[in-house]
């Protein structure tokens, strides 16, 4: 028998790089399952087992240089529609060097055993650290039935807490974390952009893990643990990464017990409107997400009958997060490849991949800004352009070929010869990793006199999600040259309205 | 009628909201609807106009 080593070759390459473009459809899949869960929510949720139920809470507060905000915060504390003698608030002075330790002090006389001053003198070490001092103290005696971790800065609408709490009524819960809404009062593209990230982060994706029976994780800035959560997962929080919250929510699983997100408890943040800020910001998530993933290396895609963290589905949402940018890179490999190869098939093959992209996009993007109307109505333009104007003309380009290669040309007198197409077409299959490059480019030149202009007009060009996925990328290359993991605090300047 | 002050609401009214929260819940199933509806436009007018 003879066989022709150059096919075998051929087609084994072939085989490869479709596996390759593969990689970049499974994100969208794992994005449009996770959206197609929510309507489940309906039935799927944990209302049935909630009941009315107001515990003693505790409020730890960490601060740090926080004068701007903190007594503004604390007086909302102190109006939140729960019973006062059922709250208390301690906020934990990282070692200010503002004014935080006399505005606490004088809310402290305002509100007499309900508002603590707690003080480190050493500070700098990072939010766990500064928790953890708050949490020492609250457990030394047992008047806490539930802890409430929170920032600074964030604003609870009066009747949060209460939605909060009605879940813990049930004891499989071990913690409930609430929805987390962009609340700038001078919003910008980027704060804006934002806005719809954590929509369809929290009200959509967080709602779908509640039907899929496992939370990735708890808000930084709105989780209240039960006092059993808190002593089973050692009394305190993490302060072995930069994750601590997620490693606090995978604890609370790992033990057994639930974890709730409830849509209806809102808290509004203040969120960076520089790029610089957000970079910092999420790459510290970022960072914090590879130390997550390898610390529960045993728990992924095995089933356990204490929790859900190993299942499939679940596994699937966290790595196609945590590899999407991977993912971008070797689905533009691939496409790029079989052009080269074999020009038909990879026509077939990106018009599929991109037609999935772009009904998931608007799939998901439609639902989102149903679940967020009052947001989202503010927001459409960073709605509508999320994937990125370059991304939706490539999209357009595969889903109605006709239309952007002969229709719009013929428009302006133009006809594409077959040399200008496969340029074009070259463009568009390797334009998703170049989309990183100029969210990279957005922030370098954010500083700039050009960059006011220019910075908005790069994300709007690449979209928010190259931006994000630019960061992830930045996340790995600081973990294989084991750059430094310092916990560098966002800067908050009190600009949460309601 | 006494005016209720938010900081002490009563079970009940803590029932009642619960229960409307629960069914207001529902409402993510037309909500999904509209999407799919949208997407499913899409695809009609490329099947019948674009390709």
């Amino acid at each position: 028998m003879n066989i022709d080593w150059a096919l075998v070759g051929y087609n084994t390459l072939v085989v490869v790089l479709l596996i390759l473009v593969a990689t970049g459809a499974v994100p969208v899949l794992s994005g449009a399952f996770s959206f197609l869960a929510i309507p489940f929510h309906a039935v799927k949720n944990h209302y049935g087992k909630a009941a009315p139920y107001l515990p003693r809470v505790a409020i730890v507060v960490p601060a740090w240089n926080e004068g701007a905000v903190i007594g503004e915060s604390i007086d909302r504390l102190m109006a939140l529609e729960y019973p006062p003698e059922s709250l208390r608030v301690y906020v934990v002075d990282d070692a200010s060097t503002d004014n935080t330790p006399d505005v606490v002090a004088a809310k402290a006389a305002t509100y007499p055993g309900r508002v603590f001053h707690l003080r480190r003198d050493k500070g700098g070490e990072g939010k766990a650290h500064t928790l953890n001092h708050g949490i020492r103290v609250i457990l030394q005696d047992d008047w806490m039935q539930a802890l409430l971790i929170m920032d600074a800065d964030v604003v609870y609408l009066p009747e949060s807490l209460r939605k909060m709490t009605r879940h813990l009524a049930d004891p499989n819960v071990g913690a409930v974390s609430a929805y987390i809404r962009e609340g700038s009062a001078d919003k910008n593209y980027l704060t804006r952009y934002i806005g719809i990230e954590y929509i369809l982060s929290q009200p959509a994706g967080r709602r779908a893990q509640n039907v899929l029976g496992a939370q990735a994780c708890l808000a930084g800035g709105a989780q209240l643990h039960t006092r059993e959560n808190l002593l089973a997962i050692g009394g305190q929080i993490d302060t072995s990464s930069l994750a601590e919250d997620t490693i606090t929510t995978f604890e609370t699983q790992l033990r057994g017990r639930e974890v709730v997100f409830e849509p209806l408890a809102i808290v509004h943040a203040e969120e960076p409107g520089q790029i610089a800020a957000l970079w910092k910001q999420r790459l510290r998530w970022a960072r914090g997400n590879v130390s997550v993933t390898a610390k529960y290396k045993n728990i992924w895609f095995r089933r356990s009958k204490g929790h859900n963290l190993g299942s499939w589905s679940f596994g699937i949402v966290w790595f196609s997060i945590w590899l999407l940018p991977v993912a971008m890179v070797t689905s533009s490999i691939g496409l790029l490849g079989l052009l080269l190869l074999h020009s038909q098939l990879a026509l077939i093959v990106f018009r599929a991949l991109w037609i999935t992209a772009a009904v998931a996009f608007v799939f998901t993007l439609a639902l989102a800004a149903q679940l967020d109307s009052r947001l989202s109505s503010n927001a459409w333009r960073e709605l509508i352009t999320f994937p990125g104007i370059i991304s939706m003309i490539v999209m357009l380009t595969a889903f109605f070929p006709k239309l952007t290669e002969v229709d719009i040309p013929s428009l302006f007198g133009w006809h594409l010869t077959s040399a200008g197409l496969f340029a074009i077409t070259v463009a568009i299959y390797i334009w998703i990793p170049f989309s990183m490059v100029g969210a990279w480019l957005a922030r370098e030149v954010e500083s700039t006199w050009i960059g006011r202009f220019l910075s908005p007009v790069l994300i709007y060009l690449v979209g928010y999600g190259s931006l994000l996925c630019a960061i992830t990328f930045d996340s790995y290359f600081k973990e294989i040259r084991h750059a430094e993991s310092i916990w560098d605090k966002t800067e908050k300047t009190g600009r949460v309205v309601v | 009628m006494n005016p209720v002050d938010p900081q002490r609401r009563d079970f009940a009214f803590i029932q009642a909201e619960l229960d409307r929260d629960r069914k207001r819940e529902w409402l993510l199933v037309p909500k999904t609807i509209i999407a799919l509806a949208i997407v499913a436009a899409l695809v009609v007018i490329r099947q019948l106009f674009f390709v």
